[in-house]
């Protein structure tokens, strides 16, 4: 018999009952399903995140942060810690380790450390349009995630300048046209003045003016979503907050943002030295990393779900052609006496199996990737409950994932194929053609 | 001879046979139910193995052969004919017929073609695309007789041709059948306790008990005195 024909005949014999066929079917769409939305779902959200590193273009700056931060000190865990003055000074209010200015200038200190940016955050009260109009502006972006932000219009606010730029949602404020952001020309907010307003220590409000140099679209991370002002506005802003009371205070930082020459070069060994100063330093593709981790992780439970699902759907299979072989005892019986070898009786139908297990992943993956593509569609779209984060992909269609879970679920139907095709294999033609 | 079992169970189905069937020959094998007329079919026709002694077709012992050379030579040399017909009830009368060459791994134009030829022969040429359960019993026997016949077999076994048919249908079946018997030279073995079937054979080997206990030669004029 020629593969061709055993696989016809496996085609057919599988279709002959289909209600048997169909619920055995099931049990495999079901594992096949799961395995499909979930390896969409990794492979979306980690495409999502890789794209958004890539986004970061040159990126050469780490996120430099005390090594308590990341559990990575020595003076950490629990019971009680020997007070330290200069210790308990540099802790924020939520008992952060922070970063003082010495951190930041030995930082400086480092080998091919170009620069360093502390990141302190500044809590603005208004934005002025140019009519006189108030906003409420209670964040701001950090000048250091500037270069990953998305824009739509215009460009990065220059380090020295005194620029800002603002996101999509602002625009409907910009351009008169329009009170629908999204309707709303970018080009209308660029090259406006605006001026921030800020609150010192003693709730005095003073202002600082910034022109729009760019419109921001916010991205998964959330940046570009509040106006991001440059270095030099975000250091007038912080210089206006932390003044008005004749206290000196010391300023602390949580981060601060390197910048390295030559940064694939260099970065390990600006870590191991950070390291060495008890201080940790993360890339953003380091940042990302635990995300995909965390991600992949998830995505493995659900692997082993879908698993289970599917060792469960094989003892369907190896049940259905048990009953199959068992009903077809004089055929097998025929098939053998009119010269079939029982490799061939074997094939035929361990084929069967075969064929249950790539109905059953067509149906599921099939189904598991158009649910996937739907459902995407709905969430992330426009007007979708997810819509608004900018360059979100919840589910990525991966051909090589697709193959490998059909190729993984024939694997498996053949395995459970062997026992009962076996079965048949073994029957004596007499045997089976005297059986009633 | 073969033996069934073992210990107290042990049952000799066949005892000490030794015989020769010539190419071209027509055989009965008669005898009582329990005789070991099926068993000794069964021998001839390589779906068994002896308990000991030795089949040897063209002079060669099969006992030599690997189960998959048996396999490739039933499939080719022999055709069989089932009382129970043995049709899949699935599958379309040229399905039925064309089985053989399909294990054999002819493709299916080719099988198609033969198929034809051969339900043409037999007068079944019209009810090729009809389910095999649409048919009578002698319709049926036809079929099979052509699935036999697909693969130029130069033997023919036939178990009980006409033991499901009544008397019309298995003149119409014995006829087919030593038509080809006379016509193409095929060797016909066939199994049957119908004493008219077995008169037509050119030979005879009355069974009991698991021996040959007669020999009969010559065609017998039966009543309704037909000659082979």
């Amino acid at each position: 018999m020629k593969s061709l024909d055993v696989t016809r005949t496996a085609l057919g014999n599988t279709l002959r009952s289909k209600m048997r066929t169909f619920l055995t079917v099931i049990a495999i769409v079901i594992g096949a399903f799961t395995l499909a939305v979930t390896s969409g779902l990794a492979a979306g959200v980690n495409q999502t995140i890789e794209d958004m590193v890539e986004g970061y273009g040159g990126q050469d700056e780490l996120y430099v942060m005390t090594a308590d931060t990341m559990g990575q000190g020595e003076d950490t865990g629990p019971g009680p810690q020997e007070y330290d003055p200069d210790e308990a000074a540099s802790q924020s209010e939520f008992g952060q380790s922070m970063l003082s200015d010495d951190d930041i200038e030995t930082i400086e200190g480092l080998d091919h450390v170009t620069q360093v940016d502390p990141i302190f955050f500044v809590s603005p009260d208004y934005l002025e349009t140019p009519d006189g109009e108030q906003y409420m502006l209670n964040d701001l972006g950090t000048p250091a995630d500037a270069q990953a932000m998305e824009l739509v219009a215009g460009e990065t606010p220059e380090r020295e300048a005194m620029e800002i730029t603002v996101p999509e949602s602002w625009l409907a404020v910009f351009d008169e046209s329009t009170d629908d952001a999204e309707q709303a020309d970018p080009q209308t907010a660029i090259g406006e003045t605006i001026e921030v307003g800020i609150s010192d220590m003693a709730y005095e409000q003073h202002t600082v003016e910034a022109e729009i140099v760019g419109v921001s679209a916010p991205n998964l991370a959330g940046i570009g979503g509040d106006p991001m002002p440059s270095h030099a506005v975000n250091d007038e802003l912080y210089e206006i907050q932390s003044s008005g009371l004749d206290v000196d205070q010391p300023d602390t930082y949580v981060q601060a943002a390197a910048t390295i020459e030559d940064f694939s070069a260099n970065e390990d060994s600006v870590k191991e030295a950070l390291q060495e100063e008890g201080l940790v330093g993360m890339s953003v593709e380091d940042l990302m990393g635990m995300v995909q981790t965390v991600i992949d992780a998830i995505a493995w439970v659900l692997y082993g779900f879908a698993f289970i699902a599917l060792l469960a759907a094989s003892f369907g299979i190896v049940n259905t052609l048990l009953m199959s072989v068992q009903e077809r005892t004089r055929e097998i019986g025929l098939m053998k006496a009119l010269g079939m070898s029982s490799g061939r009786v074997f094939g035929l139908f361990s084929m069967e199996a075969v064929m249950i297990g790539l109905l059953g992943s067509i149906i599921g993956v099939g189904g598991g990737v158009l649910t996937g593509v739907v459902a995407n569609a709905l969430l992330t779209g426009s007007g979708g409950p997810l819509g608004e984060i900018g360059g979100l992909s919840l589910y990525a269609v991966s051909p090589t994932a697709i193959l490998s879970i059909t190729a993984l679920i024939m694997a498996i139907a053949f395995l459970a194929g062997t026992l009962p095709a076996a079965r048949a294999a073994k029957k004596d033609p007499i045997e089976a053609l005297r059986h009633e | 001879m073969k033996v069934y079992g073992k210990g107290a169970s042990r049952f000799d189905a066949l005892k000490g046979l030794t015989f020769e069937i010539a190419h071209g020959e027509s055989v009965a094998i008669v005898g009582k139910s329990g005789s070991g007329k099926s068993t000794l079919m069964h021998l001839l026709a390589l779906l068994d193995q002896p308990t000991s002694g030795v089949v040897a077709l063209e002079g060669d012992p099969i006992t030599d052969l690997k189960p998959k050379q048996i396999s490739a030579l039933r499939n080719d040399t022999f055709g069989f004919i089932f009382q129970q017909f043995f049709l899949n009830p699935n599958q379309t009368v040229l399905e039925n017929v064309t089985l053989p060459l399909k294990i054999a791994g002819v493709s299916k134009s080719e099988r198609n073609r033969r198929g034809m030829e051969v339900l043409e022969q037999l007068e079944m040429d019209s009810k090729a695309k009809n389910k095999a359960t649409d048919l009578s019993g002698g319709q049926k026997q036809r079929v099979c007789i052509a699935r036999a016949l697909i693969n130029k077999p130069s033997a023919l076994f036939a178990d009980e041709p006409t033991g499901n048919l009544d008397s019309n249908t298995s003149e119409i079946v014995e006829d087919i059948l030593f038509g080809l018997h006379r016509d193409h030279g095929i060797t016909l073995v066939v199994v049957t306790h119908d004493e008219d079937l077995a008169a037509r054979c050119q030979r005879r080997l009355i069974m009991q008990d698991g021996e040959i206990v007669r020999e009969e030669h010559g065609v017998q004029s039966t009543d309704q005195g037909v000659t082979a």
